[in-house]
């Protein structure tokens, strides 16, 4: 079987485990593909599948032990869960299933260990009933497989709406053992060959059927090591042909004509309760958001007020506004358009305009558009010390705003020093500024949030990217769009145009330069250092930012890590901690020991700490 | 001076501390003449078809078993053992005493401790996300005034 490099690994110390799931499906052979599997590899898609991280959580069943039954689930946020049915005899024999989730859609692939003709496809978005398929020659399509064939009388599957029913009634919080927002659900029923039901459908999986296992780390390690041994064995079987399986080769027993057998037959289905959420699993993604979905079609946090999480007046700032020389309003594009036709009707009466100003329209200081909704109360306004009879404009009291674009939480992915600089990279997309890169040191295992802070009178803008109250990372920009309103305000757009223009060149000329310095500098480098990093955007500010992109987002670029099977065994990992050599197991290599009180010759002593630090399995 | 020689099976890795060790068969004699105890010679009276699974023996009277590197018959029912001391297994309780700075280990390690041991692939993963809130389709009209 070629299963080699597949990526499984794992640290029980370090509760992380890296396995290739979708690597492993597609080497499933021929004969295991069935009618709902027309050609290979299987439809595991996605990419995301590889890696599993945050390890597992493993839970614990032995409520049902009248069958002698034990179940060990064990569920990542990877969509990747394991389920070792204990089995009753003999008592050290277990079976062990595998699932797979297709992220992109309701659908779980399930092998049985036991029986490798079983590939199970369940589309739990229409009827598990109807979803399930076994192999070639076993000619039910649907319920369970060659047994149900032979034992028709078996009673169907439930439908997914009496399953989901039943888990929320056993349930009604269902299941809140959770991880990062997956969890599963087992359902089990018990029928002899028979067809006589042993065992009514029962929920397996919630809090009150399953524990969660003891241990340093959440789990019993020994127990652990049986599932993963389990892994293993199941995983052996890939390369049996199918008349050679276990099955084909166990005494024969017309179960038909013998009712009395007590073989059992479980049907488990095993779903994530976020389905009745329509999300049934999440791909790996390595970001948690907090705050909302960061649709493009608006946010809502853009009103000004104290019951507005979005947006806040700023304060502690020295603001134009309390200087009584201005005035900030925010009209609607209405009241803008009444006022542009007020000053140019008859009704203004210029022979009222203060000898302060030449001419009226110096009275208008400026007029431009902020990307955020300003509020205010109505008032009424004088221009050039005329009052504008019949007009209100609502009356802007602060000058400084401050926006709160949301956060995100960022997580390892491998556990390892690969998490971080100059392994991961972080970059990040600003609205008005561009794009700027992020240390990973800097954010990685932090949750961090974006405030963007607005002085609407200049237009100019601060985003601050914080951990909690301390600030990462500040950077300027401009985010208003200035309008013209006079021949002079004009001059002053068409140079920021120009200048903003000018911006977007340098940056496309200027765009080879990292790339050919970053490639030269780094050639010593290792792989990952030697990726030449290219700028994504320029400064992007004033009018030309409204062009751009609106919504903020952060670009990671990880690393795929590839670790053969078992690494740890033939190699192990970094340690470099100081043990007494009869407290460790397994292989270790010694990087400095000084042999004490060891009845050796001189050459055998040599001998042996050349060996130690060659690696002994201790 | 008499002394056993016990003659073994052994299929443990050879850096394994503890091997798994099957006796095949126990032989007494003497020393006959200049001989080194990490790498011994031993002429033991056997049959050779019984003895050629024999990869390691132990010498209790030398507080040492060896890994046997080569097997010459020499002439009928005399064969020749050439062998070399498990230095591990012969003192692994002594060893086990000591402390050590461990470099690699396979069940206590530190991830974070960047020793290249990662491989990585080319082709890295790259992945966005967008913060929740956004100014796309948000505006507002600035006018300032004077006075």
């Amino acid at each position: 079987m070629a299963q080699q490099n597949t990526g499984l690994g794992w640290s029980a110390e370090q509760n992380y485990l890296v396995q290739s799931a979708a690597a492993e499906v597609a080497e499933i052979p021929a004969h295991i593909g069935g009618s709902s599997f027309p050609g290979q590899p299987l439809p595991v898609a996605t990419t995301r599948l590889d890696v599993i991280t945050n390890g597992f959580l493993l839970y614990e069943k032995t409520g049902l032990d009248n069958l002698r039954h034990k179940y060990y689930v064990a569920s990542n946020t990877a969509g990747a869960i394991l389920v070792a049915d204990m089995g009753s005899a003999p008592a050290s024999s277990f079976v062990m299933y595998r699932c797979v989730t297709n992220i992109n859609g309701a659908r779980y692939y399930m092998a049985d260990s036991a029986d490798p003709d079983y590939f199970y496809e369940a589309d739990l978005s229409t009827s598990v009933g109807s979803g399930f398929y076994s192999t070639p020659g076993n000619e039910a399509t649907s319920g369970g497989g060659s047994d149900y064939a032979l034992n028709p009388q078996l009673p169907a599957f439930p439908d997914i709406n009496s399953f989901i029913a039943a888990i929320e009634t056993a349930a009604p919080t269902p299941i809140t053992k959770t991880n990062a927002g997956y969890c599963v659900a087992c359902y089990a029923q018990w029928y002899t060959q028979n067809g006589t039901e042993l065992h009514s459908p029962i929920l397996i999986s919630s809090d009150s059927e399953f524990t969660e296992m003891s241990g340093p780390s959440g789990y019993n390690l020994a127990t652990f090591n049986k599932l993963l041994s389990g892994l293993r064995f199941y995983m052996s079987f890939w390369d049996i042909p199918a008349a050679e399986t276990l099955e084909s080769s166990a005494p024969t027993v017309d179960l038909r004509q013998n009712g009395n057998l007590t073989l059992e037959q479980v049907f488990m289905y095993i779903v994530s309760t976020s389905y009745a959420h329509v999300i049934i699993i999440n791909s790996p993604d390595p970001y948690e958001q907090e705050g909302g979905d960061g649709e493009e079609d608006g946010g809502d946090g853009e009103e000004t007020g104290d019951d507005d999480a979005g947006i806040e007046a700023g304060s502690d700032f020295p603001s134009a506004i309390n200087t009584g020389f201005c005035r900030i309003f925010s009209p609607s594009e209405s009241e803008l358009r009444n006022l542009s036709n007020y000053l140019w009707s008859s009704n203004y009466d210029l022979a009222q305009v203060k000898k302060l100003f030449s001419n009226p329209m110096d009275s208008i200081l400026g007029l431009s558009a902020v990307p955020i909704r300003l509020l205010g109360s109505s008032v009424s306004f004088s221009l050039g010390g005329v009052p504008i009879t019949g007009m209100t404009l609502p009356l802007v009291t602060k000058q400084r705003y401050t926006y709160h674009m949301g956060s995100i939480t960022i997580k390892e992915r491998w556990g390892s020093y690969l998490d971080y600089d100059p392994y991961t990279k972080f970059s990040i997309f600003l609205p008005f500024i561009g794009m700027r890169e992020l240390a990973a040191d800097d954010i990685m295992g932090k949750t961090v949030s974006l405030v963007y802070d607005i002085d609407i009178l200049t237009g100019m803008c601060v985003a601050r990217l914080q951990a909690g109250t301390n600030c990462l990372y500040e950077w300027g920009g401009n985010c208003a769009i200035q309008l013209p309103v006079n021949s002079r305000n004009w001059d002053s757009v068409f140079s920021t145009a120009v200048s903003a223009v000018g911006g977007i060149v340098s940056a496309v000329t200027g765009g080879s330069a990292p790339l050919v310095a970053g490639s030269v500098a780094s050639a010593a480098l290792q792989t990952v250092s030697m990726k030449p990093r290219i700028d994504k955007s320029s400064t992007i500010g004033g009018a030309a930012g409204w062009l751009g992109q609106m919504t903020p987002y952060i670009i990671r670029t990880t690393p795929e890590a590839f670790i053969p099977t078992d690494q740890n065994k033939f190699i192990g990992y970094p340690a470099y901690i100081n043990v007494a050599l009869n407290s460790i197991s397994g292989y270790n290599e010694v990087e400095s020991i000084h042999l004490e009180n060891v009845t050796a010759t001189g050459t055998e002593l040599e001998e042996i700490e050349s060996i130690l630090k060659g690696g002994v399995i201790f | 001076m008499a002394f056993n020689v016990v003659l073994q099976t052994t299929t443990s890795e050879k850096n394994r501390m503890d091997k798994t060790i099957t006796d095949i068969a126990t032989y007494s004699g003497t020393l006959r003449a200049d001989t080194s105890i990490v790498d011994p010679v031993f002429l033991i009276e056997c049959d050779l078809t019984s003895v050629v699974n024999a990869n390691y023996l132990t010498v209790q009277a030398f507080g040492r078993s060896y890994f046997i590197n080569n097997i010459r018959s020499m002439r009928a029912g005399l064969v020749e053992f050439s062998c070399h001391c498990d230095v591990l297994s012969s003192f692994k309780a002594q060893i086990r005493q000591n402390h050590a700075i461990m470099h690699r280990s396979e069940r206590n390690w530190n991830l974070y401790l960047n020793d290249g041991s990662l491989k990585v692939k080319q082709n890295p993963s790259i992945t966005t996300h967008k913060f929740a809130e956004t100014f796309y389709g948000v505006y507002s009209y600035v006018l300032i005034l004077a006075g």
